[in-house]
């Protein structure tokens, strides 16, 4: 009985919270279509707070970016999409709005349609949870291919074992490339033009490199208002917080 | 011997009621499937193919069952149906395995009983002869006998009760929404307990989609009390009781809506209403009483013709019904550029639900607007579009009326229904009167609108995937387990690709192609010894001559895998199968084992473990 209770009011508690969100978010949305984008901004971020499905997150991250291009944050729009789309490959409205924004503020664009960009798209188009179950199913078909191979034998089903390891390691590989990739928690730069590093995170230290608008960082450490981070070209240093955008927000 | 002391007393009650004892059953029921050299008493008889009717006398709308019992074999399978007009059968219900042991003097048989249940019901009155079944036993077909049935109307359920169904329209347009009416009822001094609705066409209606109509409301009476077709329970509204030849009865009534999409005829078949009372048992082993009543509804069709092509209008976009339509916004006084919420609701009788909504982006009244995107909300009752747009220029005064195209089915004619107009006032932007030419460009090429769905409580069906620990796990693992599985495998039973496991894994597989090519009993009788020798690794000609029960017992005493053979019949039936074959191969006996007990046979020793 006891039991019950606590589940009953788990239930009820998550869907308060739930209603919350869900509140917070509809004041947003109309906020930003009565043209108040700050606010709109500060009532999805909040929103952000309770415990959202990861669609769910991924819509919020694409309002807040138009609600930042709309206040002329161009790069903070361009942070919050890439933030959609790593959890949301797949958003169309995204990458359309994302291409956008990043012509816009004189930007490269996200996918420049030559083979690395294609086969980068290609390998993170499906979800996290996806790529998983891909990897996954491959290998219960492997492992039905190998116990027939152990109790029957014979020159087929070696093949067959053989063409489904090779099968089982190509649909694996979005699952290889996102574990690499989600194993990283990567920043955008979004202060135009260039962004100085610096080997301590002291302003009056020598500047050790620079970093351009646009261009992902990894993130190695961080102390109130610097982080370390590792640049595209290897350069390892200090950073000013304000100066990048966490994508993992 | 535990068993030996409730079989003498079997014994003795039948002697005492003069029936046949064990003996007599068992040699009536010993089987022939072996020839001659069957041992009496250790197989029953051969199979049995049965069909009952569990009435054969039946009301109309009644439902009954039929059963086929196939006996002393575990090879069967039903595979044809009876099609008879006036019965409408079911998919018949899984089989019923039931196998029994008997220990009879120490003699052990066992028996197999298979049985499926085939429901039907009766659709009309008549006599019917359901004609047999067809049984695929050991790989041969064979037929029940006929079953007659008898229907008689049900003419006191007719007289206590009623059924009838209304439909809104005998002919209707493909997207024409129409509507049956179910009213039943029975006299209120019935004293009904339990009423069932047989309505064949409930949810199978080809070629329609059923709409979703608004839910009772509290005031009005209802009965939850209503099955359909035994399987769901609905609710009915209660109506007024009404009195009829004296008489007074209930009245419930049950409206369905459906959309055709298609054309054709539908039918509607007759549906019947089973109703009556039933009297509670308080006692554990009775059953309850009942006392029940069927009355019928007549069959009927339905006509769905064509929407016509001549005069169809470019823009229609299926609407169907007598439609009336209103507009109104959130806000009338704008600034260039501000949004308004335009909402346009139809409503009326028609498909509401399923014609798609006019895109005004695409309409030349609307060329002074930037239209965002729409958000739509769909009843049975009617149909709301909240159009997002936005005024490009100081010069709109109104917002213009939204027309559609819909097909009337009253005045089988096209026609055009417009929205009212809504006057607005656009004030210019504070530093020009309109969007300029480089602004406007702008405006047009902008980034994507905000997603505004609410935030629901998305369903992630890809929640419960394995983490990535457990797929790594499970990719180091696979090999692993695998080399195990692999080389336990081979040092229990040897390598499964060597020629002597494929050999004996193929020997059914070249015992039935010998078979095939088999012209008499010595080409049987060679088939035979090549399984043999296939399934114990030696040539065919260590099984000229030998005895398979001495081989067998001689084996056993050495190897523990001999034992389970020996423990079965198998080898008693290879021996009186090959001494069979032998007869009439050399003894110029002319009847010979045919392939299917060989078959069997070999079927029997596999399962034996040899």
């Amino acid at each position: 009985m006891r039991a019950f209770g606590v589940f009953l009011l788990t239930c009820l508690f998550s869907g308060a919270l739930f209603g919350q969100a869900q509140a917070g978010f509809e004041r947003g949305v109309n906020a930003y279509r009565r043209g108040q984008y700050a606010e709109a901004e500060v009532l999805w971020r909040e929103t952000l707070q309770e415990d959202l499905s990861e669609a769910g997150r991924a819509r919020v991250y694409y309002n807040l970016g138009n609600a930042a291009w709309r206040q002329d944050e161009a790069m903070e729009a361009v942070g919050w999409y890439s933030a959609c789309l790593r959890i949301s490959p797949r958003h169309g409205d995204a990458w359309n709005n994302l291409e956008f924004v990043r012509a816009d503020a004189g930007l490269e664009p996200a996918d420049r349609g030559d083979l690395r960009s294609t086969a980068r798209r290609a390998l993170l188009a499906l979800r996290p949870a996806e790529s998983r179950l891909l990897a996954f199913s491959a290998l219960g078909v492997l492992g039905v291919l190998f116990l027939l191979e152990a109790f029957v034998g014979g020159a087929l089903f070696r093949l067959l074992c053989a063409l489904g390891a090779v099968g089982t390691l190509v649909l694996c590989m979005p699952f290889f490339y996102r574990l690499g990739n989600d194993a990283r928690d990567p920043m955008l730069v979004v202060r135009a033009p260039r962004v100085a590093i610096r080997a301590e995170p002291n302003t009056q230290r020598d500047q050790i490199g620079e970093l351009e608008a646009g261009e992902e960082v990894e993130r190695i450490d961080s102390l109130p208002g610097w982080v370390r981070v590792t640049g595209s070209e290897g350069t390892n240093g200090w950073v000013q917080e304000e100066a990048l955008f966490p994508l993992r927000p | 011997m535990s068993i030996r002391v409730p079989t003498l007393i079997l014994f003795s009650l039948l002697a005492l009621l003069g029936l046949p004892g064990p003996e007599a059953v068992a040699s009536s029921q010993a089987g022939a499937r072996y020839g001659a050299g069957q041992q009496r008493g250790t197989r029953q008889g051969g199979p049995r193919v049965l069909a009952s009717a569990t009435k054969a006398l039946l009301k109309v709308g009644e439902r009954s069952a039929i059963r086929v019992t196939v006996e002393n074999t575990r090879d069967a399978r039903l595979i044809q149906m009876p099609n008879v007009d006036g019965l409408s059968f079911d998919e018949p219900s899984a089989p019923s395995r039931n196998s029994s042991f008997q220990s009879i003097n120490g003699r052990v048989s066992r028996s197999f009983t298979t049985t499926w249940t085939v429901f039907f019901r009766v659709d009309r009155e008549g006599d019917f002869t359901v004609p047999p079944f067809t049984v695929e036993v050991q790989g041969q077909p064979v037929e029940t006998r006929p079953i007659a049935i008898r229907a008689v109307k049900d003419i006191r359920g007719e007289n206590l009760g009623f059924l009838e169904i209304r439909p809104s329209a005998m002919r209707v347009v493909e997207g024409q929404p129409f509507t049956l009416e179910l009213s039943f009822g029975w006299e209120t001094t019935t004293g009904v307990t339990y009423a069932n609705l047989y309505l064949p066409w409930w949810g199978e209606l080809p070629g329609t989609l059923e709409l979703e109509r608004p839910l009772l409301s509290a005031n009005t009476p209802k009965e939850d009390n209503i099955t359909i077709n035994r399987e769901l329970r609905i609710t009915a509204e209660h109506r007024k009781n009404f009195a009829r030849d004296g008489r007074e009865f209930t009245h419930y009534r049950i409206i369905r809506s459906f959309l055709p999409t298609r054309s054709g005829i539908l039918e509607i078949p007759t549906s019947s209403l089973e109703f009556g009372r039933e009297s509670k048992s308080f006692s554990l082993f009775d059953r309850p009483k009942r006392q029940g009543y069927i009355a019928q509804g007549e069959p009927f069709d339905i006509e769905v013709i064509s929407l016509p092509t001549e005069d169809q209008p470019f823009d229609f976009s299926g609407a169907v019904g007598s439609f009336s339509v209103r507009a109104s916004s959130d806000t009338r006084d704008v600034v260039v550029g501000d949004s308004i919420k335009l909402a346009v609701e139809w409503s009326g009788s028609g498909n509401l639900e399923f014609f798609e909504a006019p895109d005004i982006s695409r309409l030349e009244a609307f060329h002074g607007f930037r239209v965002y995107g729409k958000a739509e909300d769909k009843s049975f009752e009617r149909r709301r579009v909240t159009y997002d747009i936005a005024p490009l220029s100081a010069d709109v005064i109104e917002i213009p009326s939204v027309s559609m195209s819909v097909y009337d089915p009253l005045e089988q004619i096209y026609t055009s229904i417009e929205s009212n107009a809504i006057t607005i006032r656009v004030r210019a932007l504070e530093r020009s009167a309109d969007l300029g030419e480089e602004d406007s460009e702008r405006f047009e090429s902008d980034i994507n609108d905000i997603d505004t769905q609410p935030l629901t409580r998305d369903i992630e069906p890809l929640k419960e995937v394995p983490e990535n620990k457990a797929v790594l796990a499970t990719m180091a693992a696979l090999p692993v387990l695998w080399l195990c599985v692999r080389t336990g495998v081979r040092r229990r039973r040897g390598d499964p690709s060597a020629p002597r496991e494929r050999r004996r894994r193929k020997a059914r597989k070249m015992l039935v192609r010998e078979l095939r090519r088999a012209n008499d009993a010595e080409d049987r009788l060679g088939a035979l010894m090549g399984f043999l020798a296939a399934r114990t690794d030696e040539s065919q000609e260590a099984w000229i001559g030998r005895d398979p029960l001495l081989w067998v017992s001689e084996l056993s005493s050495s190897d523990s895998r001999f034992k389970k053979l020996e423990a079965t019949e198998a080898m008693t039936h290879t021996r009186d199968l090959m001494l069979a074959l032998e007869r009439a191969t050399w003894g110029g006996e002319t009847k010979s084992p045919q392939a299917k007990d060989i078959l069997a046979l070999a079927d029997e020793l596999v399962e034996a473990g040899l």
